[in-house]
């Protein structure tokens, strides 16, 4: 057995070359000053496997081992005060205080609620563990996936309780708990089924199995059984501590309690007016459907009634989870005097309406839909638009008359529970006194258009009414939501005008990129992203036919892209835009977007449009949701993937010259969309929910 | 020599203690003591550390052969939730169940009374260490001393009370009573003062905090301290004070929780016009009694059992329509009595029926008697709200309902909600429980509605009552109907339970939501036997009571039918068997379902001859 000379190997784990510059990496570095001859640094591209890290543990180099993520934010002290905390005892594992946000000033005052362990990532990042004690455990684990390390090495120890080392670790963002994850290889099982764990360490197991069941309704499939899934839940007896999860995973919390009692296959999932939907759990029985397959048979003969959301294959068995509408005399509501029925008193004009937009941004669907319904609906006095006071649309609402209410604050929480309808452009997960979305009326607006297929994400949020612009867009929606689709189009189009008159600016909107959001501004300099967009803005034919034309090419960066503004190389003739959405679009002779669907918009007005797309294979696959658009055959503009192309329609004004072919798509694309009735058609469609 | 000596010496001390102890010695010490330019004497005695001797020798005398005693249980850990008896030769002077003392105190009966000096003629009835102290002088506590200071309790003669308000020229009296401790408590006895109430509510009015300061715990304010009844020396003093300064018969308010309900009953008795507010009282106070923390202490005071029940008050004030308030919970069938639940048709009643334990009703119901004090001291408003919602949920027997209120400019602490209405001529109201949504107020399982005994269709509206003494009233919308099934109120018969009847008589027992009817038939027994011998038949008129009433020597005999109410039979025995007042009784199960025609009734039958409770 050799004999660690080491205290602790640090391996940071980078998603390409090294950033020495990085503050993460610069505050390991710093920690060599004193501890140099305690520490050993090594550097791995992309994520450690398990057989990766047992073979390192194997080798028994240090005493403790931690893994850290070049994109992961640490203390300034944290190495120091881990090796400090390491040296004078010895453990199965030291762990910080870990965060998804920013770093607190002093972590030991973090306080240790229920709340604050469900929302611990459960990847081994920033813990460091006895190397011996690992190389143990993984001898016993070696077929789990690296992601269930570190649950898995706790309850192999039987660790329930932690002494966290006074330092903090952040994960920064947290795009798992958003999409989910994958574990790697062919394991049969997510965690070892061992002991009677402590609640804190539950509640890390139970988000381990949320984010699975969130990946898995991504992938669609596992080599993790449906019977391994069913022990996990009842042997830890996870469904008892859904209540962490329920805001933010409602569709995988319905899972767990059909995993924890599978005679109930269908769970209530959102409160409609007139039925309620639920998931229906089934198990798809294989030697049936291939008998059905070769007699010409049709499954659908014998399926349930509700729409098909998901078939997940789990080991040797399939899953199907339908969306199924259940008449309220078949709910099984079990109504209560302690239960307020939020949908027992019908809308009517003493009702209380809430709208809202983004906290810090109005200029939205819900604006303008209250604005609309404010004007032709005066019977309701009891209507209020919810807004961040700081934001700049404040100030604008107030002086049109909207009856505004800080958002969040305790005069929001008390309309939010007293309103009959809650309108907004957004979905956020509102609950309080135990009233949610769920369980109340909702109209979700959207944004914009979906151009990527998110319906596995619309799948899992509650709503009565999903605006949708567009037979298109509706077609996709309803094999979600089929009951809850309204093809009306979104309101702020019914407004939207183009100015008179040629204004000889051209609009440039480019999204953003997950995996930039985080980066330095060297790495985001170096990114192809940055220097697309560069390479158009500083092309020398380009501005010269904007100097020519006396155009400006305004581009309008994505907000969170808007604080890099600075790097770009704005001039007299290419300008950082400040002016809204809809003002830029209103006042745009031509708009062109790498993915945005903000040119939907401008297509609506009949403002020609295109698509510059300089990366789509890298794009869709950093992307979370896959593109639902053929851009090639479906786009509402012609798409162009090299600068040259784009610049010769740009200079040769080609974009002006009306093409049949753009306009029959348009058409298409807007089928059932009334312009001049948008809103009325909302509201009608609100008031008798 | 020496023994001769040492006897001489003991008698001699005995005979100063005799004569320091004697009446007109105390007397004389009290008047001093109390005086103004005493101030230095007793500042003296404190500083000598004999302040607890001077108090107990200005204490309440008591006669000749009687002792304060005070019982400490040093073991008690190991007896915790034990009874035990202190025996005096043979009769046991006090016994109770044990509770944890206070942390760091020990478990100490104080002012048990005795009739002997001599401690060695005591023993406890479980193996524990003890230590039992006898004197002339009540004992107290610091706290006791303390609690007295704080609140300003005095003593006039037998009675003690503290006053708070206007004492000058006050327009109104508001008269309060004290409930119970916990048994062990240092403060054995309390003032119902009603902190909540300031000064400046007491503007215009004098309160008076009675003090029960009576044997171990309060004796109800019936008897004092020799066993001697109290009630005329309690009723001079509120006189005194209603004849000082010319109170107007109807602005005297009687209020008390418990114990306290029960005095305020007691003492309400010569002023009809007078408003009572009583939460909870004993309605049969040896029946209460009646049970392990007080069956071998205040329950055997005879002489306090041989006074008019607050039942037997309260009767009469309903059949003369007093304004009274009352508040109640189902779950209190010892202190109800089974009579406040079933009884309606009252003027001037108004039920308020809050949920839990006989405890928890004066907390809960807290703001309302609050606000009806405020509103008797002049202040408080009548507004209106709007009911919005209604929503009823059947539940089996039972009716839960939701309420949504209009609540702008409703308080959210300090008020009571409740659905309101009539039973005939009495006001109702049921509580509701506060739901997480400030507008919704609903009735908890324990606060359903029960259509056998509420009247539905006289529920009209929703009232809050705060604790400032505001009302917000509303009425439940013309369209809302709370009558499910068309399900009618019964009137459960509500007369008191009778030794002496003349025939079938029914007798009508709730508990939680439940109500069991009896059909019983009862006599005096021409014996002596201090027994009461119950027979349980299937069906009274197969019965012949007048028969056995020669075969039994028990001085009573009851016969119960009872062919369905298996599980509120034993509260029936045991009311029968308290009202007898009888040491025994014997309970006798006639199993015989369905006799042959024309056979002879009598109880050849019995097969089940138990006691199943002997005192």
């Amino acid at each position: 057995m050799p004999n660690p000379d080491l205290l602790l190997n640090v391996v940071i784990e980078t998603s390409s070359l090294l950033d020495k510059e990085s503050t993460t990496y610069r505050r390991i570095m710093a920690a060599r000053l004193r501890w140099e001859h305690l520490f050993s640094i090594d550097v791995t591209e992309g994520r450690l496997t398990t057989t990766q890290l047992r073979e390192i543990c194997a080798r028994r180099t240090s005493k403790y081992i931690v893994i850290v993520d070049e994109s992961h934010e640490i203390s300034a002290n944290y190495l120091q005060t881990m090796l400090t905390h390491l040296q004078s005892r010895t453990v199965y594992l030291a762990e910080p205080y870990r965060y998804t946000g920013t770093i607190p000033k002093n972590p030991a005052t973090t306080t240790l609620t229920n709340s604050y362990e469900y929302a611990q990532d459960f990847d081994l990042h920033g813990v460091a563990f006895n190397t011996g004690r690992l190389d143990d455990a993984l001898d016993a684990l070696n077929d789990l996936d690296r992601t269930s390390l570190y649950n898995a090495y706790r309850l192999y120890w039987s660790i329930n309780k932690i002494d966290r080392v006074e330092t903090g670790y952040s994960i920064a963002s947290d795009t798992k708990s958003a999409i989910g994850y994958s574990p790697d290889g062919p394991s049969g099982r997510l965690l070892p089924i061992i002991g009677m764990p402590s609640i804190a360490l539950k509640l890390r197991v139970l988000r381990q199995l949320v984010l699975f069941l969130r990946g898995l309704r991504e992938s669609h499939n596992s080599s993790i059984g449906l019977s391994h899934l069913r022990d996990l839940v009842k042997g830890f007896k996870l469904d008892e501590h859904l209540q962490h999860a329920e805001h933010m995973h409602p569709f995988e919390c319905s899972i767990i309690r059909w995993l924890a009692d599978p005679d109930n296959n269908s769970q209530p999932f959102k409160r409609l007016s007139e039925s309620d939907v639920h998931l229906k759990f089934s198990i798809i029985d294989r030697e049936a459907r291939i008998n059905e397959t070769t007699s010409g048979g049709t499954r659908e003969a014998n399926a349930p009634e509700g729409v098909v959301l998901h078939s997940l294959q789990l080991g040797s068995e399939t899953v199907e989870i339908l969306r199924t509408y259940v008449k309220a005399d078949k709910a099984n509501r079990s109504p209560s005097p302690d239960t307020y029925n939020f949908y027992s008193r019908a809308i009517t004009s003493e009702s209380g309406i809430l709208f809202f937009d983004r906290p810090m941004q109005a200029d939205d669907n819900a604006e303008y839909l209250y604005d609309h319904f404010r004007r032709n609906y005066p019977g309701f006095h009891n209507i209020h638009f919810a807004l961040n006071p700081n934001s700049p649309d404040w100030e604008r609402l107030d002086s049109k008359g909207f009856k505004l209410v800080p958002f969040f604050s305790n005069d929001f929480y008390d309309i939010f529970l007293r309103s009959d309808l809650v309108v907004s452009s957004q979905i956020y997960n509102l609950r309080h006194k135990g009233k949610t979305l769920a369980n109340s009326r909702f109209v979700y607006l959207q944004h914009g258009v979906q151009l990527n297929d998110m319906s596995n994400w619309v799948a899992s949020k509650h709503f009565d009414i999903f605006v949708a612009t567009g037979k298109t867009e509706a077609d996709y929606l309803r094999t979600v939501a089929p009951l809850e689709t309204l093809n009306s189009g979104i309101p702020r189009l019914q407004t939207l005008k183009s100015t008179n008159g040629e204004t000889g600016n051209l609009l440039f909107m480019p999204t953003w990129r997950f995996n930039l959001h985080q980066v330095s501004p060297e790495s985001f300099r170096e990114s192809a992203y940055f220097q697309s967009i560069e390479e158009l803005i500083t092309d020398p034919d380009l501005l010269t036919y904007l100097d020519e034309a006396g155009a400006t090419l305004q581009v309008k960066l994505h907000p969170n892209v808007d604080k890099r503004a600075d790097q770009f190389s704005f001039n007299g003739r290419v300008i950082h835009s400040k002016s809204s959405y809809r003002e830029a679009i209103s006042s745009a002779d031509f708009v062109f977007t790498d993915y945005s669907s903000a040119v939907i918009d401008a297509a609506f007005i009949e403002t020609p449009i295109a698509y510059y797309q300089w990366d789509t294979t890298d794009f869709f696959a950093e992307q979370p949701y896959e593109s639902r658009l053929d851009y090639s055959t479906d786009a509402l503009g012609p798409l162009f993937t090299r600068l040259p192309d784009l610049r010769d329609h740009i200079v040769t004004q080609s974009y002006k010259t009306s093409n049949e072919k753009y306009a029959d798509r348009r058409k298409r694309f807007f089928e059932g969309v009334e312009p001049e009735l948008i809103n009325d058609r909302i509201v009608e469609r609100m008031l008798s929910l | 020599m020496k023994a001769q000596f040492q006897a001489i010496k003991r008698n001699a001390i005995s005979k100063a203690k005799q004569l320091a102890y004697s009446p007109p010695v105390r007397d004389t010490v009290r008047t001093v003591s109390a005086a103004g330019s005493a101030a230095p004497f007793r500042r003296f005695a404190e500083r000598k550390g004999l302040e607890g001797h001077l108090r107990r020798f200005t204490s309440e005398s008591l006669p000749r052969g009687k002792f304060f005693a005070k019982l400490i249980i040093n073991d008690w850990q190991k007896f915790n939730g034990q009874a035990f008896r202190l025996y005096q030769g043979d009769s046991v002077v006090y016994g109770n169940e044990i509770e944890p003392p206070p942390k760091g105190h020990p478990l100490e009966y104080r002012n048990i009374i005795v009739s002997s000096p001599d401690t060695t003629k005591f023993h406890l009835d479980i193996d524990s260490p003890y230590s039992l102290t006898i004197g002339h002088g009540a004992f107290t506590t610091p706290q006791q001393v303390d609690y007295d200071k704080k609140y300003q309790v005095e003593r006039h003669g037998n009675v003690h009370y503290s006053l708070r308000g206007n004492s000058v020229n006050p327009k109104r009296l508001l008269i309060t009573f004290p409930g119970f401790g916990p048994s062990t408590s240092r403060i054995s006895y309390a003032v119902s003062y009603l902190k909540a109430i300031t000064d400046e509510d007491l503007s215009e009015t004098l309160m008076i905090c009675f003090q029960d300061r009576y044997l171990t715990a309060g004796s109800y304010m019936l008897i004092d301290n020799s066993g001697q009844p109290l009630t005329d020396r309690v009723n001079a003093v509120i006189d005194q004070f209603i004849e000082d300064h010319q109170i107007a018969s109807d602005q005297i308010m009687f209020f008390g929780a418990s114990k306290g309900g029960s005095i305020a009953i007691q003492y309400a008795e010569n002023h009809p016009e007078a408003h009572l507010v009583v939460v909870v009282p004993q309605m049969n106070i040896r029946y209460y009694l009646d049970k392990p923390f007080f069956r071998d202490n205040l329950f055997r005071e005879s002489q306090m059992h041989k006074l008019v029940q607050p039942e037997q008050l309260i009767r009469s004030y309903f059949r003369q329509g007093r304004r009274i308030d009352y508040f109640y919970t189902n779950s209190d069938e010892q202190s109800n009595y089974s009579l406040i639940e079933l009884i309606g048709d009252i003027p001037g009643l108004t039920k308020y029926r809050i949920n839990g334990r006989h405890g928890d009703v004066a907390r809960a119901s807290l703001p309302t008697t609050l606000g009806i004090i405020r509103r008797f001291l002049g202040t408080g408003r009548a507004r209106s709200t709007n009911v919005e919602e209604v929503n009823t949920y059947q539940s089996g027997s039972s009716l839960g309902v939701q309420v949504r209120i209009d609540d702008s400019g409703i308080p959210r602490n300090g008020v009571n909600w409740y659905l309101s209405g009539r039973i005939g001529r009495s006001g109702f109201r049921q509580i509701l429980t506060d739901h997480s949504l400030p507008f919704i107020k609903y009735t908890a399982d324990s606060q359903h509605l029960l259509p056998i005994i509420d009247d539905l269709s006289g529920i009209d509206g929703v009232v809050a009552s705060s604790e400032d003494g505001d009302q917000w009233i509303a009425s439940l919308p013309n369209s809302v109907s709370l009558d499910i099934d068309h399900a009618e109120r019964r009137d459960f018969p509500t007369e008191r339970l009778r030794l002496e009847t003349s025939g079938r008589t029914t007798y009508a027992i709730l508990r939680g939501d439940f109500v069991a009817q009896f059909n019983y038939d009862c006599r005096r027994g021409i014996g002596n036997a201090d027994r009461i011998d119950v027979y349980v038949v299937d069906d009274l008129d197969y019965s012949d009571i007048g028969e056995q009433r020669h075969r039994t020597d028990a001085r009573f005999v009851a016969v119960v039918e009872c062919s369905q109410n298996e599980d509120l039979l034993e509260l029936m025995i045991q009311r029968l068997h308290v009202a007898s007042n009888c040491s025994a009784v014997s309970v006798l199960r006639y199993d015989q379902v369905d006799p042959p025609a024309g056979e002879s009734v009598a109880f050849g039958g019995v097969e089940d001859h138990s006691v199943i409770a002997e005192i």
